[in-house]
């Protein structure tokens, strides 16, 4: 898919990814095509082993594609010198890897790690505190990651991915190790630097999650199985039986014809069945 | 990030206290040679100098005397040179009259009496007697009672010559003074208690010379106006002491200050020349007598010899201790393995992570200095060539500064190489990139052939300093733990383990995981530092005992002293047997052994006392020679001999020995040794070793010691020595008791070793134990480590074999049981290598021109320790087991998930 749009700061055109081993080759992604345009957010879920991982560390500049062709901020990743992605990631990308609460610097102070990110970036320093603002760690600036909870840390990491509002944001599984309220939080720090003009790309299986995205990617077996717009709202009807009758365009979500049905206080959240995993 | 680098490491304490550990070795590494040589050169130098401190000045005295034979006007020129002598203490000036002789004798007359007085003059004589100024002479009380005079009467000094009548040079003065002589002595008894007063020259009367001259004690310018005026000979001597604290620079400044003032003697140019050509009564002609510049040269090469010895066991110390240095900081880095995701994902270039690196270890490094200048000379104490004290000077120090700096550099290196191979953008995986393996096995038994084959064809004497040497254990150890650890893991593969499902043992066999390359690498560098350390202990053995095998070569006994006209002339036993108890005489002589040696040495001993008195060596192999000196008098077709050395005769062999073409003797061949006791002490291929008693009934009677008439000057007379196991001076004490001449040659086995090289060799000895300490240590802490991976890889598995019914002390003894299968591996491997490395031709041997050949030798002790290893290892695996699992709340396990 040839992308010839201006406003495209992420681009993937046959997209593929082999990883070997001893046991042989694993193909994370088989040919994947994409965009990506600032200012949303952009959420790829997909159950475990899809590849999802694989395509955030290459949008993130972290890896070279095995074949196709990845752009990001305008360097061709599968062709720019190492220096040059370097650069890019250092300047631009902000990236949270999974598991991220050891991704942190045990030795720094958590404004220290903010303050040497905002450095490379050319950050002010109201930044820093911006960005631990965001994610609810204003208090906790002082203290080292020895001294902040699991989540704590994940959140620290989280900021220092925000901070300087970098042109691409990816975060892998950022809100994992939080509770609903700090997931919701960093959420909304996620989606107020996409409003500010990032790009926003994370992976997630909550459905808390994938349903405040502004785009949703679904992968399965290194290949979009589905793409569709977040945060949409529409009319359906609930006859007198109680089935509800969903218009055409949602219900392509549920092609086996299957839901889940989730109440959450005022809330109800209808789901496909494979998300439950 | 820049400010908290270089105080990151005191955050974690145990990795700081590891890459301390590691960088200090390195340093201790690198500055132990330095420190080794430097000691070995002071040791050698006190070694020298010991045998003679306080003895005669000579050879073998590094105290200097200078002797002049004529008055000079102004002695400045001669004496301030010395006075600013570098090692050596203020000159103390001695003047006598040396011109005695059977018909010219020193005298004091007055009232018509003579008595024998010699001019006298000593530094602070006088002033210890009690003079308040340099007039008059003073004479011993008998002196002055013969010639009937007191203090204050008038008395002459000077010769009187009885050749052809009596002819008087006499000069007159006053008795300044008496003195009571002390008992034995014509010294005062003011001054015979004075240091080094037993070493003055004191003259001797020519006809009896074991007597001392009673003297007339003057001031130097009393002796200066009397000597040339009456015809006395004056020899002036200036002695200094030199400083027993010595450094090896210091003795080598003094020996070239020393030369330059014997050359400014003979240059005309110089004010001591020219007071020494206008001396009285004849020009004067300088002598230099100090035994310093040999004494200085031996302990030089003393120290060449220990630094060509031990280089091999430095270099190889110090690549040891620079991988344990990378290996630490390696470790350290995959501790921080999620960080280095962090920092690549963050952009930081590899320089700035290796510039990080360097500001993180900085201060372990810079502690490193001081702690390995401490560490290597506690090593050097311990191991080295004496405990009398290590210097530690500037070069020490820039030494172990530049160690830091390369450990620094190490670490550095380390750290950038890493960042780029974690730098997943260096790892480009496009499709269809062929991969490569490397047979790193097949690589390394090739290159172990390789040096093998490099190393043993090297020749004999040259193979223990050849680079190449020190790589090729590594390379065996290294090999031979890939095999063993690669059949062991096939042998296990086929075999079902028989013991009991759900015991630890049925589980530790079962276990696999994610760390089988890591427990595989972890075996092979506790293999590889096993074998190596079984090793050491070898070679430090067979050091000592090749060591002590070749003194007994060289030397024969501890101390022999030839006497060279006693034991002559009067019969068998005289000649024969021992003069003392402990002691026996052995006859020496060259002779030749057709069809074509001469020159052979040949040693008539004395069977009965011979073996209780000579020096067997450490190993064991003299002994055969030993076993056949009892056979030495048997009655035979021959003369038996025994034949120490190369020859292409055996035992059982008929042949002749000629003296001098104009006897020959024929022997039978008892047997043929490597060598015997003192077969080295005159260099040839091969020494005869024959009983003197039969020999003596064989020879012709001028050869025949015992025969009357008999003395040292005959043609082809057989040179007689005392052997003992005594020292020198007992030796010496207990002949003079016995009325036997003590003045011949004297030759010590320390000597022997210090003059061959085989005192380094016992210092290169002690390096290599010390290596063996350091292998040893990474050894355990391999299997330390090796214990705390499995025991990090079992960290959630724990838990969920708990919940299934598995003991905290099972999953322990099961962890326990994986580490004693790889340690006992290991432990198989390295004796298989240290065996492999022991039945190889011989490489230690740095003194291969001295008989016999240095081997590694094994004990049952090596195998005790490496079974002590394998013990400790298992213990403390099971130790930790047990704490670690007790230790992890199974909530905290479950939730960090990996």
């Amino acid at each position: 898919m040839p992308v010839t749009d201006a406003r495209v700061a992420v681009s993937c055109e046959d997209l593929v990814k082999v990883f070997r081993s001893a046991t042989g080759e694993t193909h994370a992604l088989r040919g994947l095509g994409l965009a990506l345009e600032p200012g949303a957010l952009t959420v790829v879920a997909g159950p475990s082993g899809s590849g999802k991982s694989s395509l955030l560390t290459l949008l993130g500049a972290r890896d070279r594609p095995s074949a196709g062709r990845l752009t990001v901020l305008g360097s061709d990743v599968g062709g720019a010198s190492t220096g040059e992605l370097r650069r890019l990631r250092r300047r631009r990308i902000g990236f949270v890897p999974q598991r991220s609460s050891s991704a942190v610097f045990p030795h720094l102070r958590a404004a220290d790690q903010l303050g040497q990110v905002a450095s490379w970036r050319g950050a002010a320093r109201d930044d820093l505190d911006e960005a631990l603002a965001a994610v609810g760690l204003a208090d906790r600036a002082g203290h080292r990651p020895e001294a902040l909870s699991g989540g704590e840390q994940q959140r620290l990491a989280v900021a220092m991915a925000l901070v300087g509002r970098p042109a691409l944001v990816v975060a892998d599984e950022p809100t994992a190790e939080l509770d609903h309220a700090n997931a919701d939080r960093v959420m909304d720090a996620l989606l107020a630097v996409a409003a500010a003009g990032s790009i926003v790309v994370i992976s997630s299986h909550d459905d808390r999650i994938t349903h405040r995205a502004d785009r949703l990617l679904r992968l399965r077996h290194g290949v979009l199985s589905s793409e569709s717009a977040g945060r949409r709202t529409a009319a359906a009807v609930i006859d007198a039986t109680g089935r509800l009758q969903l218009p055409p365009e949602l219900l392509d979500l549920f092609p086996d014809r299957r839901v889940v049905v989730e109440a959450d206080g005022d809330e109800v959240r209808l789901r496909r069945p494979e998300a439950d995993r | 990030m820049w400010w908290a680098a270089p105080l990151r490491l005191a955050r974690t304490p145990g990795w700081g206290a590891l890459v301390l550990v590691a960088v200090t070795l390195f340093v201790a590494s690198v500055v132990a040679p330095t420190m080794f040589v430097q000691t070995a050169r002071v040791t050698a130098l006190r070694d020298g100098l010991a045998p003679g401190a306080g003895g005669p000045y000579g050879d073998q005295s590094g105290d200097l005397r200078i002797t002049w034979d004529g008055v000079v006007e102004d002695i400045a020129p001669i004496v301030d040179p010395l006075a600013a002598m570098p090692a050596y203490g203020a000159p103390v000036v001695t003047a006598v009259g040396v011109g005695q002789s059977q018909t010219n004798k020193p005298v004091a007359a007055a009232n018509g009496a003579t008595s024998p007085a010699v001019l006298w003059y000593h530094d602070g004589a006088l002033p210890a007697l009690g003079a308040t100024d340099d007039e008059g002479v003073w004479l011993s009380t008998a002196t002055a009672g013969a010639l009937g005079i007191g203090v204050g009467d008038p008395v002459k000094l000077g010769m009187v010559q009885t050749f052809l009548g009596t002819k008087r040079m006499l000069r007159q003065t006053v008795l300044a003074g008496t003195f009571d002589t002390a008992p034995g002595s014509q010294l005062p008894t003011q001054l015979a208690g004075l240091p080094d007063a037993d070493r003055w020259f004191l003259p001797h009367d020519p006809v009896r010379p074991a007597v001392v001259t009673p003297l007339a004690i003057v001031g130097r310018h009393t002796f200066d106006r009397f000597a040339p005026k009456v015809r006395e000979s004056p020899l002036y001597l200036a002695d200094l002491r030199l400083d027993p604290d010595v450094t090896p620079d210091e003795a080598s400044a003094a020996v070239e200050r020393t030369a330059a003032f014997g050359n400014a003697a003979f240059d005309g140019t110089t004010d001591m020349f020219r007071e020494l050509a206008d001396a009285e009564p004849a020009p004067a002609k300088v002598d230099v007598i100090s035994g310093l510049p040999v004494i200085a040269g031996a302990a030089d090469t003393t120290a060449t010899s220990a630094r060509t010895q031990v280089g091999p066991y430095a270099v190889g110390g110090q690549v040891l201790a620079a991988l344990l240095l990378v290996a630490a900081w390696v470790l350290l880095g995959l501790s921080r393995r999620r960080e280095q995701v962090l920092v690549s994902g963050l952009g930081l270039r590899p320089v700035e992570l290796t510039l990080l690196a360097a500001l993180e270890a900085l201060p372990a490094c810079l502690l490193a200095v001081p702690a390995g200048v401490l560490l290597a000379r506690l090593g050097v104490l311990w191991a080295g060539p004496t405990d009398a004290g290590v210097p530690v000077d500037r070069d020490v120090v820039v030494r172990a500064a530049e160690g830091a700096a390369i450990g620094l550099l190490l670490v550095a290196v380390t750290t950038g190489l890493a960042a780029l191979a974690t730098d997943r953008l260096d790892r480009v995986s496009r499709l269809g990139r062929a991969r490569t393996s490397v047979p790193w096995g097949t690589a390394l038994v090739v290159v172990t052939a390789v040096v093998a084959f490099s190393v043993l064809t090297v020749d004999t004497a040259r193979r223990a300093v050849t680079p190449l040497t020190t790589a090729l254990p590594v390379l065996v150890a290294g090999s031979v733990s890939m095999v063993v650890i690669r059949a062991v893991a096939w042998v296990r593969a086929r075999r079902r383990t028989r013991s009991r499902p759900g015991t630890p043992r049925w589980l530790a066999a079962r276990r696999t995981g994610q760390v089988a390359r890591e427990v595989v690498a972890l075996s092979a560098v506790v293999a590889v530092a096993l074998g190596l350390f079984a090793y050491v202990l070898t070679v430090e053995r067979g050091v000592d005992e090749g060591v002590a095998d070749k003194t007994a070569a060289l030397a024969g006994t501890a101390t022999r002293l030839e006497v060279v006209e006693g034991f002559r002339a009067r019969g068998a036993d005289v000649a024969v047997g021992p003069p003392l108890a402990g002691t026996t005489v052995v006859w020496t002589r060259n002779v030749g052994l057709p069809p074509d040696e001469t020159g052979v040495p040949l040693m008539a001993i004395d069977p009965t006392t011979f073996a209780g008195v000579a020096d067997w060596g450490g190993s064991g192999d003299l002994d055969v020679g030993r076993a056949l000196v009892p056979r030495l008098p048997e009655h035979a077709r021959g003369l038996p001999v025994i034949l120490a050395g190369d020859t292409d005769l055996a035992a059982g062999a008929t042949t002749v020995i000629d003296f001098d073409t104009v006897l020959s003797v024929p022997v039978h061949v008892l047997g043929v040794v490597p060598a015997f006791p003192g077969s080295e002490i005159d260099p040839g291929t091969v020494t005869v070793v024959v009983d003197s008693r039969r020999l003596f009934k064989l020879v012709t009677p001028d050869l025949d010691p015992r025969h009357r008439g008999a003395t040292s000057k005959d043609p082809g007379a057989l040179t007689s020595t005392v052997w003992s196991r005594e020292s020198v001076a007992d030796l010496r004490a207990r002949l003079a008791g016995a009325d036997v001449a003590t003045d011949g040659v004297v030759e010590t086995a320390a000597e022997a070793r210090i003059g061959n090289g085989l005192v380094a060799s016992t210092w290169a000895g002690g390096y290599v134990l010390a290596l063996g300490a350091v292998v040893l240590a990474l050894a355990l802490a391999a299997g330390l480590v090796l214990a705390l991976r499995l025991a990090d890889r079992d960290t959630v598995s724990d838990v969920v074999l708990r919940r299934m019914g598995y003991r905290s002390g099972e999953l322990a003894r099961a962890r326990a049981w994986e580490v004693g299968y790889a340690v006992a591996t290991a432990v198989v491997a390295a004796v298989l290598a240290a065996v492999v490395l022991v039945l190889a031709p011989t490489s230690i041997d740095a003194t291969a021109g001295v008989p016999p050949l240095t081997h590694p030798r094994t004990e049952l002790t090596d195998l005790l320790w490496l079974l002590g290893v394998l013990a400790a290892l298992v213990l403390l695996a099971w130790l930790l087991g047990t704490l670690l699992t007790r230790r992890r709340a199974a909530a905290e396990v479950l939730r960090a998930g990996d």
